[in-house]
């Protein structure tokens, strides 16, 4: 459904994504694992145009969309929760769940319905759903992100490290509704550090290293590589 | 007393004038981060362009037929003329420019408001010189127990008021609103909820002048007067009460515009020979401000968790 062909991006003079290709099937969880400054938010960015691609080509469902504005391109069934979770601080949390569908979808009673979804499976959410976003813990926030992402029952759903500062619990609950989304049909691309949580979910998978593709296969392939193996579970 | 409660009549009707340029000025530093310099000449614009309407429509006999009529149907001409203005500026000056660094877009304002300003001196007849402006708002006044309260003062609070009334439920309720304290808060994730961030910046754009020209014409019509010139001191009020309630919050703005009215309209009753400085109380109120509270006088704290 999504397919990048070669793309490259640049910040300024300098190079920061060279010539990636990587594609999703409908139904999969394909993880881009790399560390810190290996390109991985800046390939969320440009998948939603908010960072031009130099060159290459980005479709989803057959469409070329690298051209396409921001708004343009979430607006054909791609949602984001972004880096760092990307909750409206100084909104209510019910406000904050509205933003995630009524830019792009019309009907009340639908919006009404998937509040009440995101209330049933978080009731603390409800609980305060008049109260400010930005007073909400790390995990909360993490919660809101992705119920905020569910309000549009998106096709394709890009998560930008949702485990990060999350505590070893709260990541267990976020992977496991990362699956139940899956298994609702939504087709997910899940950009992460945490490799050993990651690969123990994915179909496939990304290896990400300063910009470019180093490894990529089934999630089987991948455990069973020796480099992979090396940097990310010699410890365990 | 009596004199007490004049004053509170006078510093309202002041804070009213601060206010709606004050909001317009916040608005755009909430949305884009930007000092827009332009915008006191922006006010002045709008007295300018409302003297030829007015001139056009007592010509046309509108004026002695059915007054109050005409001068609403004129006001709401020169907002709406004032909001294309707007447009206009995002289009011409802001968007081609929204990429460099924002001091190169403020010196940009800057040299806009220059261009108003010397675009009157040469297009207007005669227009180095100050103006007299039509009187739009109703004359006479009430007398409540030895306290003289002008028509036209209540009637520039009441549409301050409706003003203000009016864009807080834009703000809060509809979803321009909503996309606009989106793009505040954190411009790369409201794109990424479908909001269309061009539209939302424009739409800043023509309230805020379309609030600047119509603060510019209740100011000329409450003094009788317009002149090219106007605009820096309104202009430098207005951003004045914008620091003061904390630059990019819509209530602060309020708040700051009629802390500084009545700064100055008491200090110029209490304080020996105040009248003279009355805009050094302003400028110190500004100065504490920067010091000791730089968030602003509501300056509620809420940083993103990370």
């Amino acid at each position: 459904m999504l397919e990048l062909t070669e793309i490259r991006v640049k910040y300024g003079k300098s190079v920061v994504i060279h010539d990636v290709s990587l594609s999703i099937q409908q139904g999969e969880i394909v993880s881009i694992l790399g560390p810190n400054g290996s390109g991985k938010t800046t390939l969320v960015r440009s998948i939603v145009g908010l960072t031009p691609v130099v060159s290459g080509e980005i479709k989803f469902f057959n469409e070329s969309i690298q051209k396409l504005k921001p708004h343009q391109i979430v607006a054909k069934g791609i949602v984001v929760v972004p880096e760092g979770r990307g909750i409206f601080p100084k909104m209510s949390i019910e406000e904050n769940l509205k933003t995630g569908f009524m830019f792009i979808e019309k009907d009340k009673n639908v919006m009404n319905e998937r509040i009440q979804e995101a209330y049933d499976r978080f009731p603390i959410l409800g609980q305060r759903r008049n109260q400010l976003a930005g007073t909400l813990s790390g995990g909360e926030q993490t919660m809101l992100a992705v119920s905020r992402a569910m309000m549009r029952k998106p096709k394709l759903l890009l998560m930008d490290e949702p485990s990060l500062g999350l505590s070893p619990k709260l990541v267990q609950q976020t992977f496991g509704i990362i699956q139940e989304l899956n298994q609702a049909g939504t087709s997910i691309l899940l950009i992460e550090q945490n490799a050993v949580k990651a690969l123990a979910i994915c179909t496939r998978g990304y290896i990400l290293q300063k910009g470019n593709v180093v490894l990529s296969g089934t999630r089987e392939q991948l455990i069973a590589d020796e480099k992979v193996h090396k940097a990310y579970f010699a410890m365990d | 007393m009596n004199t007490f409660l004049q004053l509170l009549i006078s510093a309202l009707l002041v804070s009213s004038l601060y206010s709606l340029v004050a909001v317009g000025f916040t608005m755009y530093v909430g949305v884009i981060n930007l000092a827009n310099f332009s915008h006191g000449d922006t006010c002045v614009l709008g007295t300018f362009l409302m003297m030829p309407l007015f001139l056009y429509a007592t010509k046309l006999g509108w004026i002695s037929a059915s007054t109050g009529l005409v001068i609403l149907i004129l006001i709401i001409l020169l907002i709406f003329l004032t909001g294309l203005w707007g447009a206009a500026i995002y289009t011409i000056l802001v968007k081609p420019l929204l990429a460099a660094p924002r001091l190169i877009l403020l010196l940009a304002t800057v040299a806009a408001g220059q261009v108003i300003r010397e675009a009157i001196r040469v297009i207007y007849p005669n227009g180095s010189n100050p103006q007299v402006f039509p009187k739009l708002l109703p004359s006479g006044s009430l007398n409540l127990s030895g306290i003289t309260l002008g028509y036209d003062s209540l009637t520039i609070i009441f549409l301050t008021i409706i003003c203000i009334l009016s864009l807080n439920f834009i703000i809060q309720k509809t979803k321009m609103g909503v996309a606009m304290r989106a793009v505040s808060q954190n411009a790369d994730v409201a794109q990424m909820m479908g909001i269309n961030i061009e539209q939302t910046i424009i739409s800043v754009f023509v309230i805020g002048s379309a609030l600047a020209g119509m603060a510019g014409i209740l100011n000329g019509s409450y003094y009788g007067i317009t002149k090219f010139n106007l605009g820096s001191n309104l202009g430098i009020k207005g951003f004045s009460a914008a620091v003061i309630g904390g630059l990019g919050d819509f209530k602060g703005a309020i708040v700051g515009g009629v802390l500084l009215g009545f700064i100055e309209v008491f200090a110029a009753a209490y304080i020996p020979n105040g009248s003279q400085y009355q805009d050094v109380f302003s400028f110190l109120a500004v100065i504490a401000f920067l010091i000791f509270r730089p968030s602003g006088i509501l300056g509620e704290k809420i940083f993103e968790k990370v």
